[in-house]
């Protein structure tokens, strides 16, 4: 079944592109439908148990665990699994695929068949990083899910789409391949101790602490996986990607992309290599402090308003670093819990960006002022969403953003104060943005049309989330603990086993 | 010699028969058709030859060829990739009336290459080379009709080039045999440990005399300055057979003679070769960044992906020993590289051919909105390019994987930095080929290209190729690791 989630997105995919040939106008159905059609065949699991039969290796949790067989001959092989933490994360997907699929509906007029052919495909590259259990396979993911946002943002992006989406896709895939690097590595060492040449997770966990070079194979990931969250400095494609991207591309960006590079460090990097929480985790949180404060500071001076959400995204990313790096259970929690209500937040800030530059021709922040008066659905959504992302108690990402910085105070206090200064510059420059676009002296004069039932629609979704994951975290929570129970107990596991080696 | 090692030599018989009954054809009844199908008649009795001999190996075929399921099978990936370029030969427009020569040099080119595939002595590998390096001189000058205004110009620059390379060829063969007595391959590694250091000397510059020579031949940098201007300055279709058809042979000889002659073992030679790698893999990216015309990018793309194959070279010296299961990977990785590669720049060329076989540029605006315009060549284009990208699901990936895991298990992580960093550099002119390709084609240009049919069959198969390799690659790991 797991198999099947990304084959419907594929096969949706090719089937807007020729749909869209015999007849116009029929992509955008198709691919709501499909995208669709994907969810309702995911929700029911949220209702059962993980299945403790399916455990496979040293962990369990999982709901579902699928193995074909690819290419023998490199111990390759295709393995699907999703546990509480890949089900979240499948979800939230799928879920901004249809606000993405909603915000392009009236934006994308030209080459719609292509258009939908692209995101339905990104979508299925991302389910697969999800779902993905051999290394070689989640690789082949991982560069295969980068082409279709390449056209994304290089065909429908604004004036400097070719830039962007060439620095994105440059940056993006060197990284990747130092990662490819480190996994064959990794498979090499496995081949020397047992024998045999595979890329299975659950053949190779842990076994990164225990390998030649550990320091430097974990280095390949960490980059890897770091480009894609962003942290300082390797962040300088998101802004422009971000920035330049149609509205819809820019949603999947910031609202799932950028998760997929916090998914691999707490999915592969740290239990691949269990102990670089004992000699990186200070590098890495101080990475993550310095996202923090400095994407806050940069977001504050922004003109354009696409730029500012983006040096946002950055900022609250760094919250992840710095949970997942301190792996306290309150801390990881946070972590996977920001991960997600970013995903719903920054989601309806570009969604919110994108319909105003539609409706005023301009993203500068010196363009807009008053809009209040002609957009006052879309100025409280946007009030609603902004106050979401400085940490509004009683909204996702207060709880999310607590917990990071509960836990990483039991274990680095100082870097948890710093970080907490973080929640009064996302204040600082929400509230200045929200002043200067939608209250003040009204510059625009025309008559602009507010929100359309299908925007309204789509944002209505994501506020509802947002307020249900501030109300009731712990229904996430029990979803998630779980999966993050099983890593931590078999990073103890090694933890103690390095030390009686060590003995 | 005995009738099986005679028999094992069937390809090359094949082939020459061919030329002898083409040029007796030529003279007494003329005819461009008949030409023409003769000339497959022949290619695709070789593809035969080479299935038929497989129960006879191994075979040492006289002192200079050794027929064995390696040549076996080298050979049989030159045979399909003359096949595949076939289909453009077919009713050549010639300033003379008749193409029938140009049918003529093409099986000369293949002769070589077949030479190549299965030498075992110096002399061979002079043979060879000879045969391929001369047949494309006259290929380059060929007068095609309209007329290529640099044609003339670059034929001599090659003569020239290549003439030099291969004196520079014969002199490295010669210094060997003052060293070793021997210019048999297996014998050169056997007997340098038994020479004095004076002799030693010799021999080392000799043999990298040797390898400058097959450097120049695939345009490994610093041997690279002829590559852009013959790519762009030479007639497509001669362009065309330089960089498949010859390159491959050239490569395939290399690997043939680095092997036979365990130069692995010889710590000098490989520091030469991984210093051609890392300058090729960097200089050709660099090249190709800024061009407009795509046939110049793929000349810097060439520069690059043979870099890409010298690190494998370097990779093996560091398994300490050839022997056994280390080789056959060596070869397979090898072999796949080069095929993976050889498929997708045919891809190109092919599609090139197709749309315009006459043009004497292609600027990159010509590929605007490709896709929409010619649906067929756009997308297998744009495959194509993907694939030299090495983007998963494609063939490209396949290769480079394979170059990635030979090198992470030499630990040549100074090589494997360089491949990352020319990859990153590679990536800025595939894609923005790939964005000229699917951008929406506008203004004059927009008007549909059309191509013959008997040409789109080839684009249709490499594509397929690509693609079915690239989704399910045990396939051709299979076929190609039956050694």
């Amino acid at each position: 079944m797991l198999a099947l989630i990304i084959l419907i997105l594929t096969l949706g995919a090719l089937s807007a592109a020729l749909c869209e040939r015999l007849k116009p106008g029929s992509a955008r159905y198709i691919a709501l439908a499909t995208v669709t059609f994907d969810l309702l065949l995911l929700l029911p699991l949220t209702l059962t148990q993980p299945d403790q039969t399916v455990a496979v290796g040293l962990s369990e949790g999982w709901y579902l665990y699928e193995h074909y067989n690819w290419i023998p001959q490199f111990g390759v092989a295709v393995i699907l699994a999703v546990d509480g933490l890949s089900l979240a994360l499948l979800l939230l997907t799928l879920l901004l695929g249809i606000i993405a699929i909603a915000a392009s509906w009236r934006e994308i007029r030209q080459r719609c068949g292509f258009f939908y052919f692209n995101l339905l495909s990104s979508l299925a590259g991302i389910c697969g990083v999800f779902l993905a259990l051999d290394l070689f396979l989640f690789f082949v993911f991982w560069e295969l899910m980068l082409i279709p946002l390449y056209f994304l943002i290089g065909i429908w992006g604004y004036e400097q789409r070719h830039y962007a989406a060439l620095k994105f896709v440059i940056f993006t895939q060197a990284s990747g391949l130092l990662m490819l690097v480190s996994i064959i590595a990794l498979a090499l060492q496995h081949q020397d101790s047992a024998g045999d040449f595979s890329f299975n997770y659950f053949d190779l966990l842990s076994s990164g602490s225990y390998a030649r070079d550990s320091f430097w194979l974990m280095l390949g990931f960490f980059v890897a996986f770091v480009v894609k969250l962003p942290a300082v400095p390797l962040h300088s494609w998101l802004p422009d990607a971000h920035t330049q991207a149609p509205t819809g591309g820019s949603i999947i960006l910031a609202g799932i992309l950028l998760k997929t590079g916090a998914y691999g460090l707490i999915r592969f990097l740290i239990p691949l290599f269990p102990d670089s929480l004992g000699y990186f985790a200070p590098w890495a949180m101080g990475l993550g402090v310095v996202a923090v404060v400095y994407a806050a500071m940069m977001a504050f001076v922004q003109q354009d308003l696409k730029r500012m959400i983006a040096y946002s995204s950055i900022s609250h990313m760094g919250f992840v670093l710095i949970g997942l790096f301190a792996w306290h259970s309150l801390s990881t929690q946070g972590a996977v819990y920001q991960m997600v209500t970013h995903g719903l937040s920054a989601a309806a800030l570009f969604m919110l960006a994108g319909i105003i530059q539609h409706r005023i021709h301009s993203r500068q922040l010196s363009d807009m002022g008053g809009l209040w008066h002609c957009l006052p659905r879309a100025g409280a959504f946007m009030l609603f969403f902004v106050m979401a992302s400085l940490g509004l108690p009683g909204l996702g990402n207060f709880v999310a953003e607590l917990l990071v910085l509960m836990g990483s105070f039991l274990v680095n206090p100082w870097f948890a104060v710093i970080a907490a200064s973080g929640l009064l510059l996302s204040a600082v420059y929400g509230l200045r943005m929200m002043h200067r676009a939608f209250f003040g002296k009204a510059l625009i004069s025309r008559d602009i049309a507010d929100l359309q039932p299908n925007e309204t629609a789509a944002l209505a979704t994501l506020a509802l989330g947002l307020l249900l994951l501030g109300l009731a975290p712990q229904l996430f929570i029990d979803l998630t603990q779980p999966a993050l129970d099983n890593l931590t107990l078999l990073i103890n596991q090694t933890y103690h086993q390095m030390a009686g080696d060590a003995q | 010699m005995s009738s099986d090692s005679l028999l094992s030599l069937l390809p090359l018989i094949c082939i020459s028969v061919t030329i002898m009954i083409l040029m007796l054809q030529i003279v007494l009844v003329p005819g461009d058709r008949l030409s023409y199908w003769l000339t497959v008649i022949g290619v695709v009795a070789t593809l035969w030859a080479t299935f038929f001999i497989t129960p006879l190996l191994p075979q040492q075929a006289t002192i200079l060829l050794t027929v064995d399921a390696e040549a076996r099978l080298f050979s049989q990936i030159l045979v399909i990739c003359t096949l595949l370029l076939l289909p453009f030969c077919h009713r050549i427009p010639t300033a003379r009336g008749s193409s029938a020569e140009y049918l003529l040099l093409l099986l000369l080119t293949l002769l070589g290459a077949l030479v190549l595939a299965s030498a075992s002595h110096m002399a061979a590998l002079v043979i060879g080379v000879e045969l391929i390096s001369l047949s494309l001189v006259v290929m380059i000058a060929y007068p095609f009709a309209p007329q290529y205004s640099t044609a003339l110009e670059t034929g001599i620059k090659y003569l020239l080039l290549s003439g030099v390379a291969s004196a520079v060829l014969l002199f490295g063969a010669g210094l060997t045999y003052i060293g070793l007595g021997a210019l048999e391959f297996s014998a050169i590694s056997q007997a340098f440990t038994d020479i004095d250091l004076m002799e030693q000397g010799l021999v080392l510059s000799g043999l990298m005399m040797v390898i400058a020579a097959i450097g120049f031949k695939l345009s490994l940098a610093p041997f690279h300055l002829w590559t852009a201007d013959l790519y762009q300055g030479a007639p497509l279709l001669s362009a065309t057979v330089l960089a498949t058809l010859a390159k491959a042979a050239m490569a395939l000889a290399l690997f043939r003679f680095y092997l036979a002659a365990d130069l692995a073992v010889l710590q000098v030679i490989n520091l030469g070769i991984a210093l051609l790698a890392i300058l090729s893999m960097l200089t050709g990216n660099l090249l190709a960044l800024f061009q407009r015309d795509l046939r110049r990018i793929m000349a810097g793309s060439s520069i690059a992906h043979f870099g890409y194959l010298m690190v494998l070279l370097v990779a093996i010296s560091t398994l300490h020993s050839v022997e056994g299961a280390a080789q056959s990977r060596a070869l397979l990785a090898w072999v796949i590289y080069l095929v993976t590669y050889l498929a997708a720049t045919l891809a190109v060329f092919s599609v090139m051919l197709h749309i315009a076989p006459a043009s004497e540029a292609f600027h990159q605006t010509q590929l605007k909105g490709l896709c929409q315009r010619h649906p067929l060549s756009g997308w297998v284009l744009l495959l194509a390019m993907l694939s030299l990208a090495g983007i998963p699901l494609t063939a490209g990936f396949i290769g480079k994987f394979y170059i990635f895991t030979e090198a992470v298990n030499g630990t040549l992580w100074g090589l494997l930095l360089t491949l990352i960093a020319a990859s990153a550099i590679g990536l800025f002119y595939y894609l923005k080929v790939v964005l000229m390709l699917i951008s929406p084609a506008e203004g004059a240009e927009a008007d549909p290209v059309t191509g013959r049919w008997l040409t789109r069959l080839p684009i249709i198969l490499i594509a397929l190729f690509i693609v079915f390799v690239g989704i399910y690659p045990p396939s051709l790991i299979d076929l190609l690791s039956q050694l």
